[in-house]
């Protein structure tokens, strides 16, 4: 199932899915190989970004193709292999955050380290969870609910939460287009830091020239097509 | 059926008169609620997540003890578990359980009706749940178990809650069904609601008054709680405690 990483591009996709709304079909159609390490996915809206972010990370299947992320197989339509989210580390920012509004900041950054169904946070576990709150600056929200925060707060809670997990790659799906360009700069570099300390690629959804400068990425463009 | 006609015909009564079928009552509607929310939490659940097309014909079903005479509930139940039928003679013959005038054969008439009270509510709050919310935990590893326990559950608890209050009340009221199925005992079937018919039916007007006032009051206290619990417009998400 996991292959040697050196001879494949970190990022190997392809991806194919007929999708049907009330409103429309249609069909998402990708490939993509690069070892670019840091790659951005720019396209008009509609054209399927988000959906290809959610096959990378298990929440949709693809109807045929493959999906290879640094030398690992999380789906092939040839051997029926589709890995479940569970199983693929993959660190997925939600474009509008996803955060747990019924838990602290605190319970939300550590809710992946608790595997077990009962029971409290270990005592390592909430060191570990403070320790990324400390980094994130965000220490003082420990024990907030998240519909009392900023945006850029929030963003960082979920940041937190994914980097305590040590993904294999993160993916972004528009992570600045809700904030004021001031916290833009900020967020664009605490996620360089944060790719840069895990040692993980980005792939990320973006509108934003600025970010493919600012993260000096690789640009993939999505086009429409009839 | 049997029926207990009062020996004493005066209005008086004595305590043990109201205390016996109102513990009765309680005990039926509480074994009834036990039963009825494990498997409507499931059942709602199920419906709240699930795409499949045959999925309103089951909630319809499951519905219809709400709407049904409660005589043709009583009388279903009868032919499915009366011992002339398979189903009651297995439950006779492996599990030793009668469920025809026996406190059973209450508790499964009990659950029955109160049923749809709690699986429509427990679909509706898990429906307000955000499914990314779900997605965001199986990205971070989470079982599909931990999943329910840990984000589902504790974001309806407010919408099941309340429908496990009205099917609890629903099920302490319960006349129709249970008066076919297990009849009118005291001491063993008779729960309130029965008494109170008999007493009418005695002319004991006395003891059925302090029974009525007992079980109304009963009832609008878990109506009240079941008001508070309902959850308001403005607070569905992220006001579970």
């Amino acid at each position: 199932m996991s292959e040697s990483g050196h001879t494949h591009p970190w990022c190997d996709l392809y991806v194919r899915k007929t999708l049907v709304s009330a409103q429309r079909r249609f069909e998402l159609d990708v490939r993509l190989r690069s070892d670019a390490p840091r790659i951005v996915l720019m396209g008009p809206s509609g054209a399927g970004k988000t959906r290809l972010l959610q096959a990378i990370a298990g929440l949709l299947r693809p109807d045929e193709g493959h999906i290879r992320i640094g030398g690992r197989t999380f789906f092939d339509s040839k051997s029926g292999l589709h890995l479940p989210p569970q199983q693929r580390r993959v660190g997925y920012l939600f474009q509008d955050y996803a955060l747990f509004p019924h838990l602290s900041v605190l319970a939300n950054v550590a809710f992946g380290l608790r595997q077990g169904v009962w029971g409290r946070l270990s005592h390592e576990q909430k060191e570990e969870a403070m320790h990324w709150l400390e980094r994130f600056e965000i220490t003082h929200l420990a024990q907030q609910r998240p519909h009392t925060l900023s945006g850029g707060q929030q963003q960082r809670v979920a940041l937190a939460r994914m980097a305590i997990l040590k993904p294999r790659v993160l993916l972004l799906d528009e992570p600045f287009s809700a904030l004021d360009p001031a916290l833009r700069i900020s967020m664009r570099h605490q996620i360089d830091k944060l790719l840069n300390l895990l040692g993980i690629p980005l792939l990320m959804v973006s509108h934003d020239e600025h970010d493919r400068q600012a993260f000096g990425a690789q640009v993939v463009h999505l086009i429409m097509s009839d | 059926m049997v029926s207990s006609r009062g020996q004493t015909v005066g209005s008086w009564l004595e305590p043990a008169e109201v205390i016996t079928p109102l513990w009765l009552s309680l005990k039926v509607a509480l074994w009834a609620t036990v039963i009825s929310s494990v498997a409507g939490v499931i059942l709602g659940l199920y419906l709240a997540r699930s795409r499949n097309r045959l999925r309103n014909l089951l909630d319809t079903l499951c519905t219809l003890p709400m709407v049904l005479p409660p005589t043709v509930l009583g009388y279903y139940l009868l032919v499915v578990f009366g011992s002339q039928s398979s189903v009651g003679g297995w439950l006779k013959q492996s599990l030793g359980v009668t469920l025809i005038f026996s406190l059973e054969g209450a508790i499964v008439a009990a659950s029955i009706v109160s049923f749809p009270l709690i699986f429509k509510p427990a679909r509706a709050a898990f429906e307000t749940v955000d499914p990314r919310l779900e997605q965001a935990g199986r990205v971070l590893g989470v079982s599909e178990l931990g999943i329910v326990l840990r984000i589902s559950l504790p974001l309806a608890w407010r919408g099941i809650m309340a429908g496990v209050m009205l099917g609890f009340v629903r099920a302490l009221g319960e006349f129709g069904a249970t008066l076919m199925v297990a009849g009118s005992i005291p001491g063993k079937t008779q729960t309130l609601s029965i008494a109170i018919y008999e007493a009418v039916q005695a002319g004991r007007d006395g003891a059925a008054n302090v029974m009525a006032l007992v079980i109304s009051v009963v009832c609008i206290v878990f109506l009240l709680i079941a008001t508070r619990l309902t959850p308001r417009r403005h607070a569905v998400r992220g006001d579970a405690i």
